[in-house]
């Protein structure tokens, strides 16, 4: 009697084993059924990029006032090491301390004015700004003002994920020097990931 | 006698002719001596040193070199901008995103003075103008995992900027920005 109780139990148990695991088996089979509409819960993590971007923080270039072409700048590259897009924004260039040619709005002198600049003028102006080689575009520094570090972006280079591109100064300037100077500038850049 | 006279008076004749022709013949060749002499103190074109016989003055003291004046050909002047300007090449390594947990001065952020920089550096985190926190020196191949701002950051999202300084010889010598953003991890943002 106990015997056949316990057989009975058994299957009993194993029939609703059986039931319990094809009603979770259909239920599962319309949760991925992507027809009937239902939503599937899916996570993931994403970490954060790491900007990783190299750029020159230095502007070289020669004026040779007795040559046709005085001014005389070479390319630097910019490398965007981010895998993803970045802009490169170009907040101002500086004089530095002992350099007595400040940096002026490029706007201050029509191209005409510049190069008939006298001695004085020449000695104490110039307009600098950042030129895209390969869309030939100047970004302009705005005029640098005693103690105040540049923070407003006067314009942006774009760079692709994982790529470079050149840059070279650019520049407005009198020709009518006295004497061989050292001049020497800061550049101020901020780069950041591209918003849209 | 009156015959020997006759002849006498000739030949003073004659003598006195020859005398005036030669006085002529004199006269003129002063008068081109002169002229020519004025026509060659008129002259610009100066007389050459060494066809002179008088010493000339000496003008001053000084190395005289031969050759054009030695500049630099454009070759070399764009080899010493290169130069110059890829020794100021600089890296940066920044998380885009820092996080802060709410009421905590503690930013979460990565931030690297890489391996392939030559310099070392320090960085400022930078809240609407205000430095809120400032590094020690990095030097290459260091970096930095979390800051203690000097205020505690209010809004959910802050839009920050970390401000590389290099450091050369106790100068900085070229800053870098990069802008970044942190977020309120107690709020799940």
């Amino acid at each position: 009697m106990m015997k056949s109780m316990l057989k009975k139990f058994t299957v009993s148990a194993m029939l609703m084993t059986m039931l319990l695991s094809s009603a979770v088996a259909s239920a599962a089979d319309q949760t991925i059924d992507p027809e009937n509409g239902s939503t599937i819960d899916v996570s993931g993590t994403a970490d954060s990029t790491i900007i990783v971007v190299t750029t020159p923080t230095a502007l070289a270039f020669a004026i040779d006032p007795n040559s046709p072409a005085p001014f005389t700048s070479v390319p630097a590259t910019v490398t965007n090491g981010t895998y993803a897009p970045i802009d490169f924004q170009i907040l101002g260039i500086i004089s530095e301390p002992g350099t007595s040619v400040k940096v002026v709005d490029q706007s201050m002198h029509i191209d005409q004015e510049w190069q008939g600049l006298g001695k004085a003028a020449t000695e104490s102006q110039i307009a600098l700004g950042i030129k895209g080689v390969s869309n030939g575009t100047t970004i302009w520094s705005p005029a640098e003002s005693d103690g105040v570090t540049p923070s407003t972006v006067a314009g942006t280079i774009k760079l692709e994920p994982n790529s470079t591109e050149d840059i070279m100064v650019d520049a407005k300037h009198g020709n009518a020097w006295g004497s061989a100077k050292t001049l020497n500038y800061k550049l101020y850049t901020r780069v950041a990931l591209t918003e849209n | 006698m009156s015959k020997d006279n006759e002849q006498y008076s000739d030949q003073n004749q004659s003598k006195e002719k020859k005398k005036k022709k030669v006085t002529l013949l004199i006269g003129i060749v002063v008068l081109i001596a002169i002229l020519l002499m004025i026509i060659r103190s008129c002259s610009s074109d100066p007389v050459a040193p060494v066809e002179r016989n008088d010493p000339i003055a000496r003008p001053g003291v000084g190395e005289v070199l031969d050759g054009d004046l030695p500049n630099m050909s454009d070759e070399q002047i764009r080899e010493y901008l290169k130069k110059k300007q890829d020794a100021s090449l600089f890296t940066t390594a920044v998380n885009a995103e820092a996080t802060f947990e709410t009421g905590s001065n503690v930013l979460n952020l990565m931030v690297a003075n890489p391996e392939k920089n030559s310099v070392d550096c320090y960085f400022e985190i930078v809240d609407a103008g205000e430095v809120i926190y400032t590094s020690p020196l990095l030097k290459p191949k260091q970096y930095i995992q979390s800051a203690e701002l000097s205020k505690v950051l209010s809004e959910d999202i802050n839009k920050l900027i970390v401000r590389y300084n290099e450091v050369y010889q106790d100068n900085i010598i070229g800053v870098v920005e990069v802008a970044i953003q942190a977020v309120n991890k107690s709020k799940g943002v």
